[in-house]
C-alpha cells in the first residue's frame, strides 16, 4: 500500500474542489507511479517520440506525459523504457540517448548520452546497476556492446563487448539472456550474463533472428522469426525454442514453424504463451508437445508490439505510421477486448509499473 | 486573424494592376521560340505559364528560386539537402522535370532532388501548371517545370561571371560564356559551390553538424547551321555532388550521399516551308551512392540509365493551323543494392492538333504509351483560349494524365510490388487573365482527381509495400499579378504577388494529405533607382501537417530575403543580401530547420 499522508490528502481534497481537470487518482508517489507506460517510437527524424500513460485495463489514457512534465520532446524513435529504483529509464534510440526520470511525477533527472552508441532496451540487474543492448554502428559487426550503467550516478561506468546485434534481455535470479536478433544484419545467438560473475559465460546458438524471450520456471523460451522472403541468405522458417536453464542451457525442445513463417512478440501469462503470426494471435500451454494449431485471436489491425502481463494481452498498432496508433487490452481467459485507446505515434514497448 | 491580414494584404497588393494603368515595362519575356519543340511556346496560352526572371538565376538553387519566385512548396529536408516539388498540392512525383524537352525525373524515385539540378546557364525556366502527360509522358500530372537552352545562330560572344560568398563558409562560382555566329553557336555553363552549411538552429543549442555539401555542374549547349533546312545540336548537363545528410534537432547524422547525373541530347532539325521535323536521341544517367557513416567505405548503390528517341513532325497549314504529330521510344534500366537489374521499354505516339478561329484558340491532343511492364490508358487533352479583346482572355483546358510506378515501387528489395498499376489523374482548370499596359493579372481555379495512387504502406510480413491505394483530390485558386511602375527615366519599380489556395484531400479519411501547405503567398517587390536595386521577396508558407490524421503539423511562417545590387559599371556589379531577415525558425521538413538571418556577397562580371 502506499502511504498517504494527511496533508497531501487535504491538498488532494481542495485542489479535488477547485479542479475538474484530472480524474486520475493521484498518490504522494505521483500520478505516473502505477500504471502501464507506453513507448511511442515517433515516425522516422520527425523528433516526435512521446510518452503515454495507462492504467492496467486501458480504461484511460495520458498522452506526451514527459513533455507535460519536462516542456521537451522527448526526442527520435524511442525504442524502450526500463526501471530502476523509482526511476525510469527510456532509451531513445535515434537521439542516442536514455533520458532519466521520477516515476511518479516523469520530472527528468538527467539524460545520459556519454558511452552510448545505437542504445535498444534496458534491464536492471541489481539495485545500483543496470545493463543497455547497444548496437554501434548497425552495420558493423564487432562494435556491440552492453553499456553498464550505475544507476545511482546515472552514468555509463563500463562496456562489454558482444555479438552481432543484441536487443531484448529477460532475467531470473542468477542470469541474464541477451536475444542478438542482429541489428541491420541477422544473427542467432542468445548470450548468457551471469548475474554473479557478472560477465558473459555463455552463447546459446538458436534460430535465425531471435526477438522475443520469456522465462517460466527453470525454462528459457525463445521465439526466433527467421530469415524473412528477402533475405541475402535465403528464407528460413520461425522457430520456438525451449531451453533447460540448469541443465547447462541445452535445448529441450523445438518447435518448427513453416518456412514462410516468421512469428513474432512472445510473451507469457501465467503458463500461456502468446505470440503473433501474420497478424493473428497463438495462445500455447508451456506443455504442449507442438505449436497450436488455431489461433487464438484474429487482429482486426496490425500489431506492432504485443506484451501480456497479469490476465492482460496488450497489443499496440502502429496504423499506417502517420497518424498516432492504439493500445488496446484484451483478457487473457477469454480474448475479450476491454478497451482501446489512441496512443501517439508508432506505439512499440510496454513498461509496466503495477504493483 | 494573422492569417487573415496576410491574404488581405497580399490581395490588396495583387489587385492593384487592375486599377493602375502606368507603367511599360514588362517582366515576362516571351519572344519567339527555336528548335525545342514541344517545350516551346505554346500555340494558345490554355495553361497557367510562369516564366522565372533568368536575370538572377545565376547563383540561386532551384528550391530557392521556386519558393522565391512561386507559390509552390518545396519540402527540402534541411538547406541544399534532398528537396522535392509539390505543385498544387501534389506528390513529388507528380511534377516533371523537363530538360530540353526530355523529361528527366529519376525512374528509380519519380522525382528531381532540386537541389542537385542546378538552374544557372539556362535561357529560359517556365513553370507550367497543369497535367500535361501527353506532352511529357508519365509524372508530368501537377504541371511540369521546364528548362532551355535555346540556339540562335547570331554573331553574339559575352561571359559572365558570378561568385558569390555567403554565412557558413559557403561559396559558389558560375561562369557562363556564349559564343556564336550565323554558323555555329556554343554555350558552356560551369557551376561550382561548396559550404560547410553548419548553420545554428535558431532557438536551439544544436547546430547544422553534418551539413556540408559540394557540388559541380557542367552544362554545354553546341548548335551547327548547316543551312537554312538543316540544324544540328548537341547538349549536355552534366551535375556531381557530394553531400553529408543533415542532422535533425534531435537525431545526430554522421551519413553522406553522392549523387552523379549525365544527361546528354543530340538532335537534327528540319525546316521547310510548312514543315518542320525534330529528331532527338537522349542519354540520361544517374547514380547514388549513400554511405551510413561518412568515413567508412561501405556505402549502397543504385543507378538508372534511360536511352531515348524522340521524333517529332510539324505541319502548319497556314499562321492559323497547325498539327504535330510524335513519337518516342524509351529503354529504361535501374540497378543497385536493393534492386536487381531490370529493364522496361516505353514506346509512345502522340498527335497535337492546333487552331485558332478568330478569337478563340483550341488544342486537341491525344496520346497512347505502350509500355513492356503496363497496361496503360489513353491519354488526353483538351485545351481553349478565348480573347475578348487585347485587355480580357479567359482559358481552360482538361487533361487525362498518368504515372508510372518506379523501379523502385516495383523491384525494392524487400517489398518491391511488381504488379503495380500507373497512377492515373484527370485535371480540369480554368482561368482568367487580364492584361493592361504591361500588368497583369492571372486567377486559376483547378481540380484534379487522381486514382490508383501508388502508397507504401506496412505490411504483416515485417516489411513496406507499395499498393495502388489511394485516391486524392486537389482542388484550389491561384492569383498572380505584375506590376511595374516607371516613374521618370532613374526609377523603376516593379512588384509580382502570387498566392495559392489548395486542398489536397485524402478520399478515404478526407483529411488533408500531409506536407500540403493549403495557403502559400510570395510577393517581390524590385525598386532600381539610377545603378541600385533593391530586391525585397516574401514568403508566407501556412501550416503544413506531418500526419495523415493532420494531428501534428508545423507552424506557418514568413520569411523575407532582401538584397541590393549595385552596378559599378557595364562590367562590374555588387550585390549584398540579407536572406531571413526577421531569423525566424522555419521548416519544411520536421526537426530540420533552416538557416536563420544569413548574408550573401555576389561580385558580377561581365564582357
Amino acid at each position: 500500500m502506499k502511504k498517504i499522508n494527511l496533508l497531501f490528502l487535504f491538498s488532494f481534497i481542495v485542489i479535488g474542489f477547485t479542479s475538474c481537470e484530472k480524474d486520475t487518482v493521484t498518490t504522494d508517489n505521483g500520478e505516473y507511479f502505477e500504471g502501464v507506460f507506453v513507448v511511442n517510437e515517433g515516425q522516422f527524424m520527425h523528433g516526435n517520440a512521446s510518452l503515454s500513460f495507462t492504467d492496467k485495463n486501458v480504461s484511460t489514457i495520458e498522452n506526451e506525459i514527459f513533455k507535460k512534465a519536462n516542456g521537451i520532446v522527448l526526442g527520435d524513435q524511442a525504442q524502450s523504457i526500463g526501471f530502476n529504483n523509482d526511476k525510469a529509464y527510456i532509451v531513445v534510440t535515434g537521439s542516442n540517448k536514455i533520458e532519466v526520470a521520477d516515476v511518479g511525477t516523469m520530472q527528468r533527472n538527467v539524460t545520459i548520452t556519454s558511452g552510448l552508441n545505437y542504445p535498444r532496451y534496458f534491464e536492471t540487474i541489481s539495485e545500483n546497476t543496470a545493463l543497455v543492448t547497444c548496437w554501434g554502428d548497425p552495420n558493423d559487426a564487432t562494435d556491440d556492446y552492453l553499456a553498464v550503467i550505475n544507476t545511482t550516478s546515472d552514468e555509463v561506468t563500463g562496456n562489454i563487448p558482444v555479438a552481432l546485434g543484441p536487443e531484448k534481455m529477460v532475467k531470473n535470479n542468477d542470469y541474464l539472456f541477451i536475444a542478438h536478433q542482429g541489428a541491420y544484419s541477422t544473427n542467432n545467438k542468445v548470450s548468457v550474463f551471469d548475474l554473479i560473475l557478472k560477465q558473459i559465460t555463455h552463447s546459446i546458438t538458436v534460430g535465425d533472428r531471435p526477438n522475443s524471450m520469456v522465462i517460466k520456471d527453470n525454462y528459457l523460451w525463445v521465439l526466433c522469426g527467421g530469415e524473412p522472403s528477402w533475405s541475402a541468405t535465403g528464407e528460413t522458417a520461425g522457430q520456438l525454442f525451449k531451453i533447460d536453464i540448469n541443465n547447462n542451457f541445452t535445448i529441450a525442445a523445438t518447435y518448427d514453424f513453416d518456412t514462410t513463417e516468421h512469428p513474432k512478440f512472445l510473451s507469457i501469462d501465467g503458463d500461456k504463451l502468446f505470440y503473433n503470426l501474420n497478424d493473428k494471435v497463438y495462445q500455447m500451454d508451456t506443455n504442449a508437445a507442438t505449436l497450436p494449431a488455431t489461433e487464438w485471436l484474429t487482429l482486426n489491425g496490425s500489431a506492432y508490439n504485443m506484451e501480456a502481463n497479469d490476465g492482460i494481452l496488450y497489443i499496440t498498432d502502429a496504423i499506417d505510421y502517420q497518424q498516432e496508433g492504439k493500445i488496446s487490452a484484451y483478457d487473457t481467459s477469454n480474448a475479450q477486448l476491454l478497451n482501446t485507446k489512441t496512443a501517439g505515434l508508432i506505439p512499440g514497448d510496454i513498461g509496466f509499473h503495477l504493483e | 486573424m494573422n492569417k487573415f491580414w496576410i491574404i488581405f494584404t497580399l490581395l490588396i497588393i495583387s489587385l492593384l494592376p487592375a486599377f493602375s494603368q502606368t507603367g511599360d515595362k514588362s517582366y515576362y519575356v516571351l519572344d519567339s521560340v527555336e528548335l525545342t519543340g514541344l517545350s516551346s511556346k505554346p500555340l494558345l496560352k490554355a495553361y497557367h505559364h510562369f516564366e522565372l526572371p533568368d536575370s538572377i538565376t545565376g547563383n540561386l538553387s532551384l528550391p530557392r528560386l521556386l519558393t522565391q519566385n512561386t507559390t509552390i512548396f518545396v519540402k527540402e529536408y534541411g538547406k541544399a539537402m534532398l528537396a522535392s516539388i509539390s505543385l498544387r498540392g501534389t506528390g513529388a512525383s507528380h511534377t516533371q522535370i523537363v530538360w530540353n524537352g526530355i523529361p528527366v525525373n529519376s525512374i528509380l524515385t519519380g522525382q528531381t532532388d532540386l537541389n542537385t539540378f542546378s538552374p544557372a546557364g539556362f535561357d529560359r525556366i517556365i513553370l507550367k501548371k497543369g497535367g500535361s502527360s501527353v506532352s511529357y509522358g508519365s509524372g508530368a500530372i501537377g504541371g511540369v517545370v521546364v528548362f532551355e537552352d535555346r540556339i540562335r545562330f547570331y554573331k553574339t560572344f559575352h561571359l559572365i561571371n558570378q561568385t558569390k560568398i555567403g554565412s557558413f563558409n559557403t561559396g559558389l562560382n558560375n561562369f557562363k560564356i556564349v559564343k556564336a555566329n550565323h554558323k555555329w553557336y556554343g554555350k558552356l555553363n560551369l557551376q561550382w559551390q561548396k559550404s560547410k552549411n553548419n548553420y545554428p538552429y535558431p532557438g536551439y543549442q544544436v547546430s547544422n553538424e553534418n551539413g556540408a555539401y559540394q557540388g559541380l555542374d557542367y552544362a554545354t549547349t553546341i548548335g551547327y547551321h548547316i543551312n537554312n533546312q538543316h540544324r544540328i545540336y548537341f547538349k549536355s548537363k552534366l551535375s556531381y555532388w557530394n553531400r553529408e545528410t543533415s542532422r535533425t534537432l534531435y537525431m545526430p547524422q554522421n551519413a553522406k550521399l553522392l549523387t552523379g547525373n549525365q544527361r546528354l541530347l543530340t538532335g537534327w532539325l528540319f525546316q521547310h516551308r510548312h514543315l518542320s521535323a525534330q529528331t532527338d536521341l537522349a542519354y540520361l544517367y544517374e547514380n547514388f551512392d549513400y554511405y551510413p557513416q561518412k568515413n567508412n567505405n561501405a556505402f549502397s548503390h543504385s543507378q538508372s540509365r534511360i536511352y531515348l528517341i524522340k521524333n517529332l513532325l510539324t505541319w502548319s497549314f497556314d499562321k492559323s493551323k497547325k498539327i504535330m504529330v510524335g513519337n518516342e521510344w524509351q529503354h529504361q534500366q535501374a540497378t543497385g543494392d536493393h534492386i536487381n537489374r531490370h529493364t522496361r521499354q516505353n514506346y509512345a505516339v502522340f498527335g497535337i492538333w492546333s487552331q485558332q478561329i478568330s478569337h478563340l484558340t483550341y488544342q486537341l491532343k491525344l496520346r497512347q504509351d505502350i509500355n513492356s511492364g503496363q497496361r496503360l490508358p489513353v491519354t488526353g487533352a483538351v485545351a481553349a483560349s478565348y480573347k475578348f479583346n487585347p485587355h480580357h482572355s479567359i482559358r481552360v483546358n482538361v487533361s487525362k494524365n498518368y504515372r508510372l510506378p518506379t523501379f523502385n515501387d516495383l523491384y525494392w528489395t524487400p517489398g518491391g510490388n511488381p504488379d503495380l498499376k500507373p497512377e492515373d489523374s484527370y485535371g480540369f482548370e480554368a482561368g482568367y487573365d487580364l492584361q493592361w499596359n504591361h500588368s497583369q493579372l492571372q486567377l486559376t481555379a483547378f481540380y484534379i482527381n487522381s486514382q490508383n495512387l501508388i502508397k507504401w504502406t506496412p505490411g504483416n510480413n515485417g516489411f513496406w509495400q507499395p499498393n495502388n491505394i489511394e485516391q486524392a483530390i486537389y482542388k484550389g485558386l491561384e492569383l498572380n499579378t505584375s506590376k511595374s511602375f516607371n516613374i521618370n527615366s532613374k526609377l523603376n519599380i516593379e512588384n509580382k504577388t502570387g498566392i495559392a489556395y489548395r486542398q489536397a484531400v485524402n478520399l478515404k479519411n478526407k483529411k488533408q494529405l500531409p506536407f500540403t501547405p493549403q495557403l502559400t503567398g510570395q510577393n517581390t517587390l524590385r525598386i532600381m533607382i539610377n545603378k541600385f536595386a533593391v530586391i525585397y521577396h516574401y514568403r508566407y508558407q501556412g501550416k503544413i501537417y506531418t500526419t495523415t490524421s493532420n494531428t501534428k503539423f508545423l507552424p506557418a511562417y514568413h520569411l523575407h530575403n532582401v538584397s541590393l545590387t549595385y552596378n559599378y559599371n557595364r562590367h562590374f556589379k555588387f550585390e549584398i543580401g540579407i536572406n531571413n531577415l526577421a531569423n525566424a525558425y522555419y521548416e519544411n521538413v520536421p526537426t530540420r530547420p533552416q538557416p536563420g538571418r544569413n548574408y550573401e556577397f555576389l561580385i558580377n562580371f561581365k564582357i
